[in-house]
């Protein structure tokens, strides 16, 4: 990272700046880099993260790759900005980055403080509170965000579930892999395919535990909003069921933080129509894609564009979205 | 006595010299990176250990449970027509299997006994020819996934559900045995071959 660059860069929003301190990558998502810093200025200090795409054409999907289904960093601070103004919970967007800026693509945003890791967030007694709020926040985020006009909104990719079955169908296909397990869940998928919504609306795309920061009073920002898209506004809400974010917490199938019911009350409270049904659906379909997801971690190891141990390791999660789907589909009674 | 040191015993040395020399010199994001290659030498190691028992107890499940699908014809289930009797004892024996692949991903010592004891599929349930017939196993187990996929073979079948269970346990048992839905559904099988 060149720093100094990089503060020119955090002049752009922070006009006073006089220097920068404690830059360091943060552990995060396979697609994007995420940096924290903290820019002085004479009456303060102010904390920054700086997300920028992975360089070198690193990541999981291959360039040019047409099932992408991620928006870039310039649309995704669009999107933040837009669903800031209507009440979502996200981090402020300081600057975009631009060519001159010799930075590569990607965004600064203001450091909200609070915790994303899981484990923490679900076991450690500190988040006791933030846990019992948690459904509540998510549900009111959820319907304010599900609520937003899509006009306000830069364009998205509209999806159905017919749609994100076909795209996981060929990307599993594509892989040439033999999982009866998958087999039965594609024929469920198949048979159990919901009408189109009559009015998609905005999604987050990727709304579960690990992308939700928590202060010690509950949700205090929505994160990684790359695969934002316009849908069934239940797939956000199936997808923070799939087993795979509950971290120990295997009972409290709304994302660790508790049962499914009061979910889908907190989002109801919120002005919002949830649907239990179409929740299953898109549950079963996220653990399915989970499942496919883990095998691209895998398949970009194999090609060369990640080689980190990492991705070798979620390849071999692949079977725990096997074990999943039975547990869906197939209860041992 | 053959003492040279096996795939096993080799992943073994490694894990213990990351573990106790390695790890606790790094830090940061050395030390995360250190923490995962752990986790693959473990899931490495697993493998070498229990993936030949459950390799041959699936193909023992699939063969009971292909040999009447007339969709498979020319795979040419060997046994399948003599297999009916067969088949029974190996779903049996499967769900046991299933218990002693997970028990062994907390027991090393005793993993390591039975797979040094020699062949793979020593276990019961493998079925004393397992070995040879091996390369049936990819063959058979895509046959099952065409079969699903169109509707040949659905959870109505007998066997289809237990075979998926037994197999899908198996496998992460291996891949991944604190998952919280194995850990969950592990305890529940083992309880059950109790009743």
């Amino acid at each position: 990272m060149d720093e100094i660059r990089l503060l020119a860069l955090v002049r752009r929003a922070v006009p006073d700046a006089t220097a920068l301190a404690g830059l360091q990558r943060l552990s995060g998502g396979a697609n994007n880099e995420t940096w924290s810093l903290d820019a002085h200025t004479p009456s303060g200090t102010v904390p920054l993260i700086l997300r920028r795409k992975a360089g070198d054409g690193g990541g999981i999907r291959a360039p040019g790759d047409p099932d992408d289904a991620s928006i870039g960093p310039e649309q995704e601070a669009a999107v933040l900005s837009a669903v800031r103004a209507v009440g979502v919970p996200v981090p402020q967007v300081r600057a975009v980055l631009e060519p001159a800026d010799g930075l590569g693509r990607g965004f600064l945003m203001a450091r909200v403080p609070g915790e994303t890791r899981p484990k923490r967030l679900l076991h450690d007694a500190a988040f006791a509170e933030a846990r019992h709020r948690a459904l509540d926040d998510c549900g009111r985020a959820l319907v304010a965000l599900h609520a937003t006009p899509v006009a306000v909104l830069p364009a998205l990719r509209v999806s159905s579930a017919a749609a994100e079955l076909a795209l996981w169908e060929r990307r599993w296909r594509r892989h040439g892999g033999a999982r009866p397990v998958f087999e039965l869940a594609l024929r469920w998928l198949h048979e159990h395919l919901p009408d189109p919504v009559e009015r998609p609306v905005p999604l987050h795309g990727d709304f579960r535990t690990g992308n939700l920061l928590f202060d010690a009073r509950g949700l205090a920002a929505v994160l990684d909003w790359e695969l934002a898209c316009v849908g069934d506004p239940m797939a956000d809400l199936g997808w923070f069921c799939v087993a795979s974010w509950r971290f120990g917490a295997l009972d409290a199938v709304a994302g660790g933080f508790g049962p499914l019911d009061a979910l889908l009350d907190a989002y109801r409270a919120a002005g919002g129509q949830a649907d239990a049904t179409r929740v299953r659906y898109w549950e079963v379909l996220g653990t399915f894609r989970w499942g496919v997801m883990c095998l691209d971690m895998a398949e970009a190891w194999r090609a060369g564009r990640d080689r980190s141990v990492e991705r070798t390791a979620v390849g071999r999660r692949a079977s725990e979205t096997e074990l999943d789907l039975l547990r869906l589909l197939a209860p041992v009674r | 006595m053959e003492t040279t040191p096996g795939a096993a015993e080799l992943i073994e040395a490694a894990i213990e010299s990351i573990r106790t020399e390695l790890l606790p010199a790094l830090t940061g994001r050395a030390a995360f990176q250190a923490r995962v290659v752990l986790t693959v030498l473990d899931t490495a190691r697993r493998e070498v250990l229990d993936a030949p028992a459950a390799d041959a107890a699936e193909l023992a499940r699939l063969r009971g449970l292909l040999g009447a699908d007339p969709g498979i014809g020319a795979v040419g289930v060997g046994a399948a027509a003599s297999s009916s009797a067969a088949s029974g004892s190996a779903a049996s024996g499967s769900a046991t299997s299933g218990s002693a692949t997970s028990g062994s991903a907390t027991s090393g010592s005793a993993a390591s006994s039975s797979a040094a004891s020699g062949a793979p599929g020593a276990d019961a349930a493998a079925g004393t020819d397992a070995a040879p017939r091996l390369p049936e196993l990819p063959t058979l187990r895509r046959a099952l996934c065409d079969a699903i996929r169109e509707g040949r073979i659905d959870l109505h079948t007998p066997g289809l559900a237990a075979h998926l269970w037994a197999d899908v346990l198996a496998r992460v048992a291996i891949d991944q045995p604190t998952y919280p839905s194995f850990v969950r559904e592990a305890a529940s099988a083992t309880d059950r071959t109790r009743d």
